[in-house]
């Protein structure tokens, strides 16, 4: 009730600022409720600072902050559409990147955009070297040639144009937070130039967002003038929210309401592709994981199809690739596991634990993510089918993902990970997640090999792309023979919304991400 | 022999005239032989213990499952069944703990008394000035999520109450010719606090455990409907409405079976702690 009144309460006060500002009269109030998009979202902010983000904020960032250049939605006949630069050219051998830049943009405290804040950006997020900084790795120097235009060189060949369209570590923002240092961002500020600006923001509780009115789009957009996200951990709560009107869009709700809501007049399912997929990565530092034939004999003993029906229905497709499926690089032909018990039993039998194995292995996962609480019965079940005593363990992501960075062969056994690329380039995927690593960041496998490494490597630095895909595709069948992970399956977004939304896009090179620049309320 | 009969005649007396206590009665007895016989009685004795039957998954209440499946096609009633023992056996745990902590702790403070007597109460006063459940949680939190922890972290904040009932019980009884006579012939101290005085209190702490059987399974359920108790796939009360929470607006009977069983064991626990206390303390009598 409390948080009702709460929400009354700011529609009135956003009702009586609009009615002061412009004298406006009962128009302007029906008009009101078209004017405040209510979203209810999971996701968290575990940083406010754009140098630094790498996790779930990404759902907002698009709306407060823009990169260079952006991954085209599909259907477009662009890989890129412009943002802030208009056009950008590579020379020959790769090395040499030169962006135009836009005319006439200002960031949300009123500061000039222009090549020294496009330098000055990349160089913050290079120093502070958080998050996903590793993806600027190529760039040796940024040139500022004019006000208007920018150069990057390169110390190897790299796709730059994928690495600056990443939802990570490529947004530009405004070169007077120099000052202010990080305590500013964390404080719940933002200075990019996106066609919203952060108002105000409750840790796990709410985020306002304001139209930018100085944003150089069309004039008349973004047409919603506030964003108001309700951070809720519930898909009940959500669905409920959705279904009262509480709520405009809302990113999650049971999946086995899905298509009651769909079927209700007032609401409707938006569905996309998405460049999501869910794996449990097997830690191989650590024994019986150590040995490759109780991880193949583990990849058998998965009921796939099981899986996918208990955790997403309709919404999950078995993965083909580690690599999320239709993403750039992903191998469509690679040999496949299935499920297959007396296989997996023979492989147990092959490596020396035909009796089954005497210790309990760990196997955790995200405890606010559904689909991992439904399915982990049926691993623990298929595990202990084949002689794996499985203990689950259910964790709070943070408290997880702490608990993966340690040492180890004090961490988990197996860990599940619902993981979306940084960018749209496989080098990304292939290389957090199993590139090894001497402190443990994204590589919950613990995987390390030397060969894989190297393919990898090669593939990313090579501008031949037809070269770089069949590198790409060795290193994804040195991953399945070796399974240091149990690829599972791959997503498609829905997004549940009132039947009066109009303009929601997905854009799956951007996982997670809503745009609520295109969005109107009818 | 003649106050044995009218104790009998008190019981016989008092139930005809309480038929709730003789409800919760049965509903006790109930869940015990289920609790016993679950293998037995189970429809779907390997549903029950957690293995998953996909062909029958989220299957409406009928004739070949009387309420029900779940997500993983598990027969809700097989599971209620099973669950009933990892409830009983859980919460017997936590009141044998307490008792066993609780008990000797209130007989010797209130036999000694002195310093030790103020330092035991003051220790169990800082226990009982945190929210049982609450303080539950913190060491859930600390220790890492499952039934044994769940357990000892509902013990750590439920043992003052049986020393604050058995340290007031045993400063009368000190005061009891019997126990001056056996301390002026010189029976050491231990031997009587727990020779003496150890049976006399025990009528109160059995009151009390009755009724707490019902606290303690909800407790315990509450912890594990938190993701703090048990851990799927275990057949736990509390794990079962969890893992239906969200299927709650579409397939109502996966968490609605089992809370009308926590409703039933905790009401009939209840009914029969009330109706003991009643029969054992003329003074509450109404």
């Amino acid at each position: 009730m409390k948080k009702q009144w709460a929400l009354v309460l700011f529609l009135l006060m956003t009702a009586s600022s609009l009615v002061l500002a412009g004298g406006k009269s009962e128009a302007a109030e029906e008009d009101l409720s078209k004017q405040v998009l209510i979203v209810g979202s999971v996701d968290s902010v575990t940083t406010w600072d754009p140098s630094a983000s790498y996790s779930t904020e990404i759902a907002y960032f698009t709306n407060l902050y823009e990169g260079l250049i952006r991954a085209a939605a599909p259907g477009s006949d662009q890989p890129f559409e412009p943002l802030l630069a208009t056009a950008w050219e590579a020379s020959p051998d790769g090395l040499e990147w030169t962006f135009t830049l836009r005319r006439g943009v200002t960031f949300h405290d009123g500061t000039a955009f222009n090549a020294q804040a496009v330098k000055y950006s990349y160089e913050r997020t290079m120093e502070l070297g958080l998050g996903a900084a590793f993806i600027l790795d190529p760039i040796e120097s940024i040139t500022v040639v004019d006000d208007y235009t920018v150069l990057f060189k390169l110390s190897y060949a790299a796709p730059l144009d994928r690495i600056a369209a990443s939802a990570y570590g490529s947004w530009i923002f405004s070169p007077a937070v120099k000052d202010k240092g990080r305590e500013w961002f964390e404080e719940g500020n933002a200075a990019g130039t996106g066609p919203y600006k952060l108002e105000s923001y409750k840790p796990d509780q709410e985020i306002v967002l304001v139209r930018n009115e100085n944003y150089w789009g069309p004039k008349d957009t973004p047409a919603v003038q506030r964003v108001l996200v309700r951070i809720v951990k519930d898909a009940v709560t959500m669905q409920n929210m959705l279904e009262a009107g509480q709520a405009d869009i809302v990113t999650l709700i049971p999946k086995e309401s899905l298509s009651s809501v769909d079927d209700r007049d007032d609401c409707k399912v938006l569905t996309g592709p998405s460049f999501m997929n869910y794996a449990i990565h097997l830690n191989t530092q650590k024994p019986p994981l150590d040995n490759v034939l109780v991880r193949r004999a583990i990849s058998y003993a998965i009921p796939y199809d099981d899986v996918i029906t208990v955790s997403l229905g309709d919404l999950g497709t078995k993965a083909v690739s580690p690599i999320p499926f239709g993403q750039f690089g992903c191998a469509t032909d690679l040999p496949q596991y299935t499920t297959d018990l007396a296989k997996a039993r023979d492989l147990m039998k092959q490596a020396g634990f035909a009796g089954g194995i005497d210790r309990t292995l760990v196997f955790t996962f995200a405890a606010e993510n559904a689909a991992h609480q439904a399915y982990a019965p049926l691993i623990k079940e298929s595990l202990e089918k084949i002689g794996i005593p499985v203990e689950v363990r259910p964790i709070l992501w943070t408290a997880q993902w702490e608990m993966m960075k340690g040492d180890p062969l004090q961490a988990q056994d197996l860990g599940a990970l619902l993981w979306w690329p940084t960018f749209n380039d496989p080098y990304e995927t292939l290389a957090s997640l199993w590139r090894t690593e001497k402190k443990p960041f994204f590589n919950f496998a613990y995987y390390s090999n030397p060969r894989y490494d190297d393919l990898i490597d090669r593939a990313y630095a090579t501008p031949d792309e037809d070269e770089a895909l069949k590198l790409y595709r060795a290193a994804q069948e040195i991953l399945v023979q070796e399974a240091p992970s149990v690829y599972l399956f791959d997503l498609t977004t829905a997004v549940p919304m009132r039947e009066n939304i109009q303009g929601f896009v997905i854009n799956p090179a951007y996982p997670k991400a809503m745009y609520f620049y295109g969005v109107k309320k009818n | 022999m003649g106050s044995r009969v009218s104790a009998f005649k008190r019981f016989l007396h008092f139930f005809l005239k309480n038929p709730l206590t003789l409800f919760g009665i049965v509903l006790v007895f109930l869940f015990l032989v289920i609790a016993l016989a679950a293998p037995v009685l189970a429809p779907y004795p390997d549903q029950g213990r957690g293995e998953s039957l996909m062909t029958a998954r989220l299957q409406a209440p009928s004739a070949e499952h009387l309420l029900g499946t779940d997500a993983l096609g598990r027969d809700i009633l097989s599971r209620i069944l099973f669950g009933s023992r990892v409830s009983l056996k859980a919460a017997l745990t936590v009141i044998l703990i307490v008792i066993a902590v609780g008990t000797p702790l209130g007989i010797i403070a209130g036999y000694v008394g002195g310093v030790v007597d103020d330092v035991i109460m003051r220790i169990s006063d800082l226990f009982l000035a945190f929210p049982s459940l609450l303080l539950a949680v913190a060491i859930v939190a600390a220790l890492g999520p499952n039934l044994t922890n769940a357990m000892i972290a509902l013990s750590v904040p439920w043992w003052p109450w049986y020393t604050r009932i058995t340290r007031s019980q045993t400063l009368s009884l000190k005061e009891r010719q019997f126990v001056d006579a056996a301390r002026s012939v010189g029976v050491p101290a231990p031997k009587i606090m727990f020779r003496h005085i150890l049976p006399n209190c025990i009528t109160p702490v059995i009151v009390q455990a009755t009724l707490d059987m019902g606290y303690i399974i909800l407790a315990l359920a509450g912890l594990s409907f938190l993701g703090l108790g048990s851990q799927p796939p275990t057949a736990d009360w509390g794990v079962m409405i969890s893992e239906g929470r969200s299927f709650i607006l579409t397939h109502w009977w996966i968490s609605t079976f089992p809370g009308v069983a926590i409703l039933f064991s905790v009401l009939g626990f209840n009914l029969v702690g009330d109706g003991i206390a009643e029969v054992m303390n003329p003074k509450r009598r109404r």
